[in-house]
């Protein structure tokens, strides 16, 4: 069992070697590596695998369960797509990043406690990062330096519950952990940021656009997944999960209705299909868990679809990501086209992956009997089929011509597109033969979404949301896409932070202003001044009585105050003289240094 | 600000459309079969048994969601590309 090598560190050390690598070599390692990955982990089988001591702690490197295995299977797999995606137009750093990133989300669903689990997890911030950097615009330079930020502070939030969890419990073992003390909550709102819960999510849509075309196919799979990952293991059926992930689904398709860039719509609709994996772990039964394991897998493979043949658009558009810039394309890039409508139909038409995962979480909803949440299921199914499903392969290939033409995607790109497409339609037409057999949780009944009334409920469904679309897009209801940005909570700290500056320079500027003239113009300049001319002043300031006072006119006072002046100028004082005015000077010091 | 949705209106869009209502009319119709006692819908809810009722829902949360977004959240949130610069 143990002389299986760990497929986390495959990939790490293949993220190590490939920048080195030129040419057709670079080209036959890099898909290697995820493919002898995959074949790691199909030797695996369930149990613990590499523990290291470490000081006091055992740190787990293999625990492999259900639950582990179906999220490295999906893991590996979509590095292998995103690997053949990039291996032509992605630079060292993407191919460095890239298999970084994807190691780091492998260790860290293998992991078996807390310490290990906190490592992977942070590095999964460094490959993200990474992979936002190499876009190489100013505008991905400062969404890098913002997800860093929230990362940080995120990471600082779980690390703190991770160190608090292992004082009271003495353990790092990560197993069921449940919200019950402060160490939990911290944990909980730790996984949760990378969950992109609500007010913790501005990252996600900030950040994906700006990645590179090859780098956002890796982030889309893996940190959100991870999150569900550890959700799924640590707190599985706490039902405040429940009313996080409604959230999550109803806020997002607001945003993905209006955004303009196709990628940052995807983004959101990434908050939307991670808010019905939410429901699934919170709902808690086999059948919602299972529900959610299952839509991991579907949504990779489709969200996955869906960027690539986006980011194939904006690559042979040089650059065009929006929808006012885009239309028409169908003409000039068919066969991406075609991959896009099966990334939409994916998402949860039947015979498609989407919908054999979709339909097991809105079963447990209805079996459950939350009637809210699943209406909100069917809602949500409903709008992002329209604001991803339909938006997105519209407005892109079709709608108005703006004359565009450019040649179809590179072959690399359109076969990775090709491998997934089929994922997408064989996970769809066999569940039984593909994902439900790898399932996490055992269950009383097997599962099965084609049924008619199933089906057919379904198709209703869809069709009527595609009429609505239709029907709303004729009669100019339909929302104007403008070129706008959209608000959202990280306006907090992008515009508060400007704010923030501006009061800081205000403020602290103004008060070193303040504090020069007081210090540096008035106190020091006055003691300059006393110090070069206080003599002659305080001479002057005794004399003039006695001029005045022996008769002198004014203009003779005036004579004989310049002669003193220039005299104290000269340094040529007579003695006598001299030093009697020293005294007084120092006299006058004293006195006003004793007052 | 410019508007990209464009209506466009040639003979093989229409073929579409004519496709669309039938299709829909078609799938409505279909529903209907469940109202024999040999056909089961497997319903949770009594709703579900109302024939048509996830086109309607399907029909109805589209539109809403476009009302939402339209009249109460684009005001709120959209604003120039420049915002933040």
């Amino acid at each position: 069992m143990s002389n299986i090598i760990p497929p986390q560190f495959i990939l790490l050390i293949g993220a190590l070697v490939v920048p080195f690598l030129r040419g057709r070599i670079q080209q036959i390692i890099m898909l290697l590596v995820p493919l002898l990955t995959f074949g790691a982990y199909l030797q695996m089988e369930e149990g613990v695998y590499w523990v290291v001591k470490l000081l006091d702690f055992e740190l787990t490197f293999g625990r492999a369960d259900k639950l582990s295995l179906i999220f490295v299977n999906i893991f590996t797999l979509v590095s292998f797509i995103a690997a053949l995606y990039n291996i032509k137009t992605g630079s060292n750093l993407e191919h460095f990043a890239g298999l970084l990133y994807a190691g780091c989300a492998v260790g860290m669903v293998l992991a078996g406690d807390l310490i290990t689990l906190f490592i992977f997890w942070e590095m999964l911030t460094v490959g993200a990062v990474l992979l936002i950097l190499a876009r190489k615009s100013s505008t991905s330079m400062g969404a890098a330096l913002r997800y860093v930020l929230v990362h940080i502070v995120g990471g600082l939030i779980l690390l703190s519950g991770i160190v608090l969890h292992i004082a009271e419990f003495g353990s790092i073992e990560f197993n069921q952990i449940g919200l019950s003390n402060r160490s939990s909550y911290l944990i909980f709102i730790g996984f949760g940021l990378n969950c992109a819960w609500p007010l913790l999510h501005a990252w996600l849509p900030d950040a994906y656009p700006e990645a590179t075309v090859g780098g956002v196919i890796y982030m889309a799979a893996f940190t959100t997944k991870g999150a569900i990952y550890a959700l799924m293991r640590g707190f599985p059926g706490e039902p405040s999960l429940v009313w996080i992930g409604v959230a999550m689904a109803i806020f997002s398709l607001f945003y993905a209705l209006l955004a303009n860039d196709l990628r940052r719509v995807l983004a959101y609709s990434i908050i939307n299909q991670v808010g019905f994996m939410v429901i699934g772990i919170g709902m808690g039964t086999a059948l919602a868990l299972n529900g959610a394991a299952a839509h991991v897998y579907c949504h990779v493979l489709y969200k996955s679809l869906l960027f690539m043949s986006i980011g194939a658009v904006i690559l042979q558009t040089g650059g065009k990501s929006k929808i006012t810039e885009l239309g028409g394309l169908f003409k000039s890039m068919p066969i991406t086209g075609v991959f896009c409508l099966i990334g939409a139909l994916a998402i949860s038409t039947p015979l498609f992956s989407g919908f054999v995962s979709k339909s097991m979480l809105v079963s447990a909803a209805g079996k459950a009997h939350l009637t809210i949440v699943w209406l909100v299921l069917l809602y949500a199914s409903a709008g992002v089929f329209l604001c991803a499903g339909l938006k997105v392969p519209f407005f892109t290939f079709f709608s108005k011509d703006r004359g565009i033409r450019v040649k179809e995607a590179p072959v690399n790109m359109l076969v990775a597109m090709g491998i997934t497409a089929l994922l997408c339609i064989a996970v769809g037409m066999f569940p039984h033969q593909t994902i439900y057999k790898m399932l996490p949780f055992s269950m009383k009944y097997a599962y099965e979404p084609y049924t008619f009334s199933h089906i057919n409920a379904q198709i209703l469904l869809l069709t009527f949301s595609i009429l609505a679309f239709v029907l709303m897009l004729l009669s100019g209801f339909y929302p104007a896409t403008k070129k706008a940005i959209l608000l959202d909570i990280d306006w907090v700290y992008r515009s508060l932070s400007k704010q923030f500056y501006k009061v800081m320079d205000k403020g602290l500027n103004g008060l070193n202003v303040v504090t020069g003239n007081l210090f540096i113009n008035g106190i020091t300049h006055g003691v300059c001044r006393f110090a070069s001319n206080g003599a002659a002043k305080s001479s002057l300031l005794v004399m003039k009585p006695v001029w005045k006072m022996s008769g002198l006119s004014n203009e003779d006072v005036t004579i004989q105050e310049a002669q003193l002046l220039k005299t104290f100028e000269k340094g040529t004082t007579a003695i006598g003289i001299g030093s009697v005015l020293v005294l007084i000077t120092l006299s006058i010091l004293t006195i006003t240094a004793i007052v | 600000m410019g508007s990209s949705n464009q209506t466009p209106a040639s003979k093989g869009v229409k073929i579409l459309l004519a496709a669309l209502f039938i299709i829909c009319g078609a799938v409505f119709l279909v529903d209907f079969l469940f109202m024999l006692e040999s056909f089961d819908k497997h319903a949770i809810y009594k709703w579900e048994n109302w024939p048509g009722f996830y086109g309607v829902l399907g029909f109805v949360s589209c539109f809403l969601l476009v009302l939402v977004s339209k009249f109460i959240i684009a005001p709120l949130i959209q604003r120039e590309e420049n915002f933040y610069e």
